[in-house]
């Protein structure tokens, strides 16, 4: 490869880092780790607890809490959920909360029945909540949904509030006790495919509607490509293909005028196959490269808690995916290549 | 000794609806020093007569011999080094690799030629070819910014870089200007003088009025030599 392939191939590098990092991206990005429930309050440490979450995909996760703080956000990845769940260092076994049962039901909207320890509990998605905050006229802290409506008492009842978390399905547990409040940084490592992170205090509350724009977990499974978003990437995703191999098609005619010459002036057309071969391999992979940089590096700086564990399969098969169209391409213009006339070659 | 020779040279192409009869029993012999143009229309099928000579496609049926190989006897890779060491090509587009140097350009032939042949050596023989044909200056400069007759210039050098027996030039002057295709007409009379053989199609009987032979070619057949 010298400064004249490099100075063709700008093109073909920039389209296959482009494929490469959209394909990352979108492979990233899965739906459906919907928690089937959670067992746990190990303690690990004198510090930490750990917690197994089993999806409904059947894959278990264990995430693992310090305990010294007292709340945290989980964004399950592509769930839309949020997730609040309670931690006190302090925490065992709590009192029984299954008078929550039926206010819960009246306040919030897509809600669903599970339990907690001997009470049946319903919940508030995070889906569903927009802002909690501190109503300091009232003393008390407020859960606004989206649909507008104010789902206050809970505010009271999580203060005091000790939970069993054993049994639960998709949850939201608020603790909104001030001193709670105030320390929400801080990332936790998840085994599998979760990650943890933690929302910015706003004006004295959490202001979910920024928390979509936050992702926190990478898996392969789920059932990214059913949804709206899904089918949308993908069709994103076959128009690049698409047009990566018209361009790859348009590079390759580049270099075969190049290997027509060198036919011309002794190269064997068979060996010529490969000489073209191998460049377009090397600037291909140049541009993979980039690509598969750049996704790390992206999710390095702007999201925080990935685990490489849930990364390598993303990067293997978008790696394969964009080689191997690249492939399927090369060897088109290869029939192509062998099937043209020399004078044709020399005047393309 | 016919330095090449055809006999009963017959050419098809097949397209979707019929076959095309390119050239049609075309014997030639061409001997060391001869300096032919190849004369015809578009179409009449000199430009396939001429990558045939130049093993550049290969023919349906008849002989071919270049000196004493006959072509059928060889494997792709003796052809392809027998192309190496015989022809130089000079085409009217010039087939010059536009991003190439002009030094890079005129070095293709001596990438196949030899294979551990210093770039000392190589930059010397390539240095004194381009101050002959005055594009000396313009070893640097990428082939996409020199005009048409000094890239003609450098696809000559190219040419002749490996001290080639036969050059084989299709339409050389055809995008040239009447100053810039006589600078190339009066290299090529030289180029002959000092032993070339040349073998050069043109549709212009001027160009062709230069040459010591002159073989008319029509519907693929030779109507006058």
């Amino acid at each position: 490869m010298n400064k004249y392939d490099f100075a063709r191939s700008k093109f073909l590098i920039l389209i296959s880092f482009v494929i490469t990092f959209t394909l990352l991206y979108l492979l990233s990005y899965t739906k459906g780790l919907e928690i089937l429930s959670i067992n746990g309050n190990d303690y690990l440490t004198d510090e930490s607890m750990a917690y197994n979450i089993t999806l409904k995909s059947e894959k278990e996760l264990t995430v693992i809490k310090d305990v010294m703080r007292d709340m945290d956000l989980v964004r399950i990845k592509g769930s839309n959920d949020l997730v609040l769940y309670y931690f006190n260092d302090k925490a065992e076994y709590g009192p029984d909360i299954s008078w929550l049962k039926d206010r819960g039901k009246e306040s919030s909207k897509g809600s669903s029945n599970s339990s907690i320890g001997i009470a049946s509990y319903s919940i508030v998605l995070g889906k569903d909540l927009y802002k909690a905050y501190m109503d300091s006229k009232k003393d008390q802290y407020e859960l606004v949904l989206k649909d507008g409506s104010v789902f206050c008492d809970v505010v009271g009842v999580l203060e005091s509030g000790r939970f069993d978390f054993r049994d639960f399905s998709s949850f939201v547990l608020v603790d909104l006790d001030s001193s709670n409040l105030v320390d929400f940084s801080g990332v936790y490592s998840v085994e599998g495919d979760l990650s943890i992170f933690t929302s910015s205090l706003k004006d004295g509350g959490i202001d979910f509607s920024e928390s979509d724009s936050k992702i926190a977990s990478l898996s392969l499974s789920g059932s990214r490509f059913l949804s709206v978003q899904g089918i949308f990437g993908g069709i994103v995703l076959l128009l690049f293909l698409f047009t990566m191999v018209l361009v790859v098609r348009l590079w390759f005619f580049l270099y075969m005028k190049e290997a027509g010459v060198r036919v011309a002036f002794g190269g064997r057309r068979v060996g010529l196959l490969f000489y073209v071969l191998g460049k377009y391999v090397f600037v291909v992979c140049v541009g993979i490269l980039v690509g598969v940089l750049s996704f790390f590096v992206y999710y390095w700086l702007f999201l925080s808690g990935i685990g490489f564990g849930s990364l390598v399969p993303s990067v293997i098969v978008g790696v394969v995916v964009v080689f191997g169209v690249s492939l399927l391409s090369a060897f088109v213009n290869f029939v192509i290549f062998s099937r043209k006339s020399m004078r044709d070659i020399l005047e393309s | 000794m016919s330095i090449l020779k055809l006999k009963n040279i017959n050419k098809t192409f097949d397209t979707k609806s019929e076959k095309v009869v390119a050239l049609n029993d075309i014997s030639l012999e061409v001997e060391k020093g001869d300096f032919i143009a190849i004369v015809g229309t578009s179409g009449s099928g000199k430009t396939t007569l001429l990558n045939i000579l130049g093993l550049l496609d290969q023919k349906t049926s008849g002989d071919y011999w270049i000196e004493d190989k006959k072509i059928e006897d060889l494997t792709e890779k003796e052809i392809a080094r027998l192309r190496n060491e015989n022809f130089g090509f000079i085409l009217q587009n010039y087939a010059l690799i536009n991003d190439y140097s002009v030094y890079d350009n005129i070095k293709i032939p001596l990438d196949y030629r030899y294979k551990k042949f210093s770039n000392h050596k190589a930059g010397r023989k390539i240095k004194d070819i381009a101050k002959n044909l005055n594009i000396g200056e313009k070893l640097k400069q990428p082939a996409k910014n020199l005009s048409g007759g000094q890239k003609q210039r450098v696809a000559i050098a190219r040419a002749l870089i490996n001290d080639t027996k036969i050059i084989l030039a299709d339409e050389p002057t055809g995008s040239l200007d009447k100053k810039h295709t006589e600078e190339i007409l009066e290299i090529f009379k030289e180029l002959n003088e000092m032993g070339k053989t040349i073998i050069l199609i043109t549709h212009d009987e001027k160009v062709a009025s230069i040459c010591k032979k002159i073989v008319h070619i029509e519907d693929g057949e030779i109507v006058n030599e």
